[in-house]
């Protein structure tokens, strides 16, 4: 029994106006982990996205959810969407409600939850984004990164097992980058299966568990990060570089200055205590 | 207009019960509509200009701001209820402009209708403003559900709401990004630019009410927009001045008309 919440066979993909984003896209996604999709612009990773909680029907191919394949009647959709959360790229087009409170209540209240599970987990969402004391506030009075704070939170209440965000740090201070990433972290430990699309590779290589790496619609690397970055052509082929950290630990192992037999470091600190006296 | 929307959400009252709040307009609006003693519009226009200038601390350029904005068209149409054309043997007139056979002229009759009105139409918008500067839009969407009022009228008045200011937005960096390149230098150009703004806005507005969609679906939309029900608590002091008002303005309707 594969521990997999998500798989894909032979997806195929084409827009309206000829585009053909996914080309025989078969993948799998394992359950629990913190999985980064990366790929240049163009590759295909909006638009996987998009298909997994069924916005999107691929013209070719089947796609499973935790088993079981995804169908497009409306109570299979439904299911679905309320297991899988897509957060989107642009919190502008996502909030529409008058104030932060009522924003991120549509979600549970769509589910069909009691009055009192929907403020607790209205209080709860809040409360893991740092905006309990913005609930009243309306939404075009927010900075982007509460507009994202609040896009964030409203997804949250829905509890997922699987959370998708598209390009979560994009447009995103340093600082605020790092609350979101963490949250995620948080997040990824009480078992939901995280994902996020970037194009970041240092982002991808501090973070993720899990790489998969699209190029023109097709994966063409898949694996723990250590293992999918040090294939340099790999990365190459996608128009990515390699992360600034592995850079600098290939190019002190050469000159002596690291210890040989450990593993790649995944952190800052962890290159500094490989770093020979 | 966002000045507007800005005070109601950082004013003094904005937690306070949107029922009062409503009713303390309603009440100020009645009266202030069905007597037609100018005592009473004044008391209005004087009671709501220190709530304003004092309690809410809005401050006096913005209220005269205000006030003056209706003038534009409140004082044309008062002038036209002031001036009459009478036959040229008509009693007493003020300003007197003769016609021929017929006299236009101002009577003290007329005038002091076109005063009543005037008053009467500026007390009413102090009651609304009143409204417009203590309650932010979600609560009068509260309002509006309570009242009964369907729910898909309130949900489009709430997404409209919202839209506004994307609609703003949108246009403004549209607009700045076509000057940046010289859009509004002549005339010529902006008459071409302000065309393309217009269609421009019409272009994104329906691809972002598509990625909406998506987003609103993604969260088991199904064609309703439930809200969650805010918990507003009454003041007692809040109604003991509601009362007292309304009292204080009855007793004023009893007084004789100035003209």
């Amino acid at each position: 029994m594969s521990n997999n919440i998500i798989e894909t066979k032979g997806i195929v993909f084409t827009y309206a106006d000829g585009t053909r984003a996914l080309s025989d896209l078969t993948l799998t996604l394992p359950a629990g982990k913190r999985i980064a999709v990366l790929g240049a612009n163009g590759s295909g990773k909006t638009t996987f996205f998009l298909c997994l909680n069924g916005i999107l029907r691929p013209q070719k191919g089947e796609i499973f959810f935790a088993g079981e394949q995804v169908r497009y009647d409306k109570k299979s959709l439904r299911r679905l969407r309320s297991r899988l959360g897509i957060i989107f790229q642009d919190p502008e087009v996502q909030l529409f409600a008058a104030n932060v409170q009522q924003e991120v209540a549509f979600g549970p209240l769509n589910l069909g939850l009691a009055e009192k599970e929907v403020r607790r987990r209205v209080r709860q969402a809040l409360a893991l984004t740092g905006m309990e004391r913005l609930a009243e506030k309306a939404t075009h009075m927010l900075s982007y990164g509460q507009k994202k704070q609040v896009a964030i939170a409203s997804i949250l209440a829905m509890e997922p097992d699987v959370l998708v965000a598209d390009e979560p740090t994009a447009w995103l201070d340093q600082l605020h980058a790092g609350k979101v990433m963490e949250l995620f972290h948080s997040i990824s430990k009480q078992g939901t299966t995280v994902i996020i699309s970037t194009h970041d590779t240092d982002l991808a290589f501090s973070w993720a568990e899990e790489i998969i790496l699209l190029e023109e619609g097709k994966l063409l690397g898949k694996g723990p990060p250590e293992a999918v970055f040090l294939e340099k052509e790999l990365l190459t082929a996608t128009g990515l570089r390699r992360p600034l950290l592995l850079e600098i630990y290939f190019l002190l192992k050469k000159k002596g200055c690291v210890t040989n037999e450990a593993p790649a470091p995944r952190t800052l600190e962890a290159l500094a205590y490989l770093i020979k006296e | 207009m966002f000045m507007l929307d800005w005070y109601a959400h950082n004013s003094r009252l904005r937690t306070a019960h949107p029922v009062e709040k409503a009713l303390f307009a309603l009440l100020c609006l009645g009266p202030a509509l069905y007597f037609s003693r100018e005592a009473v519009s004044l008391a209005i226009i004087l009671l709501h200009s220190i709530i304003f200038l004092f309690y809410l601390q809005i401050p006096l350029r913005f209220y005269v701001k205000l006030m003056l904005m209706p003038l534009a068209f409140l004082l044309p149409g008062c002038l036209a209820v002031a001036l009459e054309l009478v036959p040229a043997q008509a009693g007493a007139m003020m300003l007197i402009l003769p016609l021929g056979s017929l006299t236009l002229g101002i009577s003290p009759g007329s005038f002091s209708l076109a005063v009543n009105i005037l008053l009467r139409s500026l007390a009413a918008l102090s009651a609304l403003y009143f409204l417009a500067l203590t309650t932010p839009f979600a609560q009068l969407g509260w309002l509006l559900r309570k009242a009964k009022i369907p729910a898909g009228a309130v949900e489009l008045a709430l997404l409209t709401y919202r839209f506004i200011f994307v609609l703003a937005d949108t246009a403004h960096s549209i607009y700045t990004s076509q000057s940046t390149r010289l859009g509004y230098s002549c005339r010529r150009n902006t008459l071409k630019s302000l065309g393309l703004l217009a269609s421009g806005l019409l272009i994104k507005s329906l691809e972002r009410s598509r990625l909406m969609h998506a987003s609103l679906v993604s969260r088991c939309y199904e064609g309703e927009f439930p809200s969650l029900e805010t918990r507003y608590s009454f003041s007692l002091r809040n109604w003991l001045l509601i009362g007292g008002v309304t009292t204080a303005l009855l007793a004023l309707s009893r007084m004789p008309a100035f003209f």
